[in-house]
């Protein structure tokens, strides 16, 4: 009887082909809207988390310097999410104040870090500027000292070529594809060849500053000699700031959420016994001189055990006086972000979707009023009320199915459209493309089946009131 | 095969009562062919629609042999119109977008048929009555005796036990009035019960066996033309 019925409404639509088709595209866009803003809202969401997932931020903390006043967790607990994003800034803030109360992140810290339950591995960030000198090519980057584990429990999200330094006291170094990107070289014709790193050291301070003001004419020869004499004296106590390294490897460095990777990788081991200057920038400096000699890094980053209570780390950490920023605990306000944009698009998608129903009532109350002669005929020859009730369901119900199918195709064709044009647009850019909007069966599933159960809803009303035609009544006009 | 007593049916127009039917004692015997006669608006149409369990009286009760109209739910009366009743309409009411064979098929949808065997039979039914040339035109493109004949086709298919006809003449010339009429006569004399209405007192009488009479919603007259006969009287 069912599908007697759906033959009736179809050919019941087909005689109406514009009435019915203008319904349609009404659910169709209703339909299409939701899908392409899901679509985009699952995509962003994805994306992030995808990201989180890659970087392993998810079993990872960064602990800080403690700040004098705020405490631990000033950070994390903080009420603006901006905060996360500028942890350097507060470490900065915090220690250009009360300078005597600040609790430094030094070795000890982190040795103490490492002995926690849970804890992975634990490494500073701990970066010093540099000049890289590969032939007659020559940058000036930011270098990065790191345990050579970090290649192997952390990874590297991608190796163009090569591998990681796998000691770490060996003079190798791991480059980061801007700067074979800055010599126009390939990955694959670097590796193997040796560069020299020349850090930005007390010695290369003297040097430049000292050395210029030593050579003044106006000065006495005797004094010269004297200045001369005590800072080759320093020079000589002080540790070489170049050495020659063999480049083992080469890394894409991608701009990633919070910590990241820079552009030349050097094993702890030799870093330690470089002439350095143990900041890459003023703000670092001073909380460097304000917290003593010395004085730590601005930040370590802990890797956690999958099963690792990381809200038990964390508090161990502030107990110390650090400040922890957990990712994880990030995510989670994040997600409710998303949860409130996926309710706002969903909001605008029923509005949508809505109007859309209103027009297939429209339509139904139309083509119901139009055949009330009918509905007396099929009454007159047996029909029951909930026959013809299910007769009208069924019309209004393929109506929906009809547009629910063409929405996800409009929704589809117009999430790839602007799928292209963003990716254009971050190519352009010099980003990687990423892909913003997420097609699923089950989100095609769920815009049909709404779609259809909408249209039902909304024929409901209509059915029912063709089911209570008069018979009489109807066969009687003329 | 059916008897009803006391029908009335009131309707009220604002605050005014209409008494169409006031009343009625009828009844019908198996392969009886009665014929009703009376002036516009005396209440033949409402007897019809109450006896077809398409409308439901005031008053009164109505039992056939598939049990008490009156007393049934709303579920079973429809079943009782699908299996039992075949109608005919003074409007001939079709439904103009389909097919002279599929508005007969229509007429077998609510007994449960598959749709081969309904489309058989409406051919079959339809052939017999002459429209076998007919079958895929639509309402409006046959005269008003082929429409007729399509509605009786489609009234008669599904092989009902009870045939109502409304003034099946009413918006025929004559001489398709008269075909109609020879119609019926053969489908009397082959013991199908029918009850039909008409206003129009000429119409052939030899076929039917009771006339009845009304007036302001009343079986004012009464006349038994013949007996039903024991063959027909056997068939239900
Ligand atoms: N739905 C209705 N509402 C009000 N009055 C009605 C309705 N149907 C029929 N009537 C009235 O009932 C009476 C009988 O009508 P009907 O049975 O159609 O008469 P007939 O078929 O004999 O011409 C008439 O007076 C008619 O006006
Ligand atoms: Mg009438």
């Amino acid at each position: 009887m069912l599908g007697e019925f759906l033959g009736m409404a179809a050919g019941n639509l087909w005689r109406m082909k514009l009435r019915t088709g203008l319904t349609v595209a009404g659910v169709a866009i209703g339909i299409g809207a939701l899908v392409t803003m899901f679509s985009f809202a699952f995509g962003l969401q994805r994306n992030v988390s995808a990201e989180f997932r890659e970087l392993g931020l998810f079993n990872t903390l960064h602990v800080m310097p403690g700040g004098p006043s705020g405490g631990p967790g000033v950070v994390v607990d903080g009420e603006d999410p901006d905060d996360s994003a500028a942890a350097a800034e507060v470490v900065g803030e915090d220690t250009g104040g009360a300078a005597d109360s600040i609790v430094i992140l030094d070795d000890a810290a982190i040795e103490a870090i490492a002995a926690l339950p849970g804890v992975v591995h634990v490494y500073p960030q701990d970066t010093f500027d540099a000049r890289l000198v590969w032939g007659s090519q020559e940058r000036e980057v930011t270098a990065q000292a790191l345990p050579a584990s970090f290649g192997q429990k952390r990874g590297v999200r991608k190796i163009l070529a090569g591998r990681f330094f796998t000691a770490d006291s060996v003079p190798e170094i791991v480059l980061s594809d801007r700067v074979l990107r800055a010599w126009e070289a390939a990955p694959d014709s670097i590796v193997g060849d040796t560069i020299t790193l020349q850090a930005a050291g007390r010695g290369a301070l003297v040097r430049e500053f000292v050395g210029p003001m030593l050579e003044d004419e106006r000065l006495p020869d005797e004094l010269r000699a004297l200045g001369q004499g005590i800072s080759e004296f320093y020079l000589s106590r002080l540790g070489e700031n170049r050495c020659r390294l063999a480049v083992v490897g080469v890394i894409e460095v991608e701009r990633g959420w919070g910590f990241r990777l820079h552009d030349a990788l050097v094993p702890s081991g030799i870093a330690g016994g470089l002439d350095r200057l143990g900041f890459s920038n003023p703000i670092e400096l001073l909380a460097r001189m304000s917290a003593g000699a010395g004085a730590g890094y601005p930040l370590a980053v802990v890797t956690l055990d999958q099963r690792a209570d990381a809200e038990a780390v964390r508090e161990a950490i502030e107990a110390r006086g650090l400040q922890v920023l957990s990712f994880a605990a990030e995510f989670a306000r994040m997600r409710r972000a998303f949860l409130i944009f996926d309710i706002i698009v969903g909001v605008v998608g029923i509005v949508a979707l809505a109007v859309a129903a209103l027009g297939i009532l429209n339509t139904m109350v139309m083509s119901i009023l139009e055949r009330v002669r009918e509905i007396g005929i099929l009454k007159s020859l047996g029909a029951r009320d909930s026959q013809i009730r299910w007769l009208f369901l069924v019309e209004s119900g393929l109506i929906g199915l009809l547009g629910s199918v063409g929405g996800w195709l409009l929704g589809w064709g117009v999430s790839r459209i602007l799928s292209l044009i963003v990716g254009r647009l971050l190519v352009s850019q010099g980003n990687p493309p990423i892909d913003f909007f997420v097609m699923t069966a089950g989100l095609a599933a769920a815009a049909i089946g709404f779609g259809v159960v909408v249209s039902l809803l909304s024929g409901l009303l209509p059915a029912a009131r063709a089911a209570r035609v008069d018979p009489v009544q109807a066969l009687r006009r003329e | 095969m059916l008897k009803a007593k006391g029908l009335t049916r009131v309707y009220r127009l604002g605050g005014e009562e209409i008494r169409a039917l006031d009343g009625v004692d009828f009844h019908v015997r198996s392969g009886e062919h009665v014929r009703i006669v009376g002036a516009s608006g005396s209440g033949k149409s409402t007897l019809l629609n109450l006896l077809a369990g398409l409308d439901h009286p005031t008053a009164g009760s109505i039992e056939t042999s598939a049990g008490s109209l009156t007393e049934m739910p709303p579920a079973r009366i429809a079943e009782y119109r699908a299996r039992w009743i075949g109608m005919v309409f003074q409007s001939f009411n079709l439904i103009p977008h389909q097919s002279a064979l599929q508005n007969v098929a229509l007429g077998m949808l609510f007994i449960g048929l598959p749709a081969r065997e309904r489309l058989r039979r409406a051919e079959e039914t339809l052939t017999e009555l002459g429209l076998a040339d007919r079958l895929h035109h639509r309402p409006g493109d046959l005269s008003g005796g082929e429409q007729q004949r399509v509605a009786l086709a489609r009234a008669l298919a599904k092989r009902p036990r009870l045939l109502l006809a409304d003034e099946p003449t009413g918006n025929l010339d004559q001489e398709n009035s008269a075909r109609l009429a020879e119609w019926f006569a053969r489908l009397s004399a082959a013991g199908l019960t029918i009850v039909v209405v008409t206003h129009d007192q000429q119409l052939a009488q030899r076929a039917v066996h009771r006339t009845l009479e009304m007036s302001y919603g009343r079986i004012v007259r009464e006349t038994t033309h013949r007996e039903v006969g024991p063959t027909a009287e056997g068939r239900c």
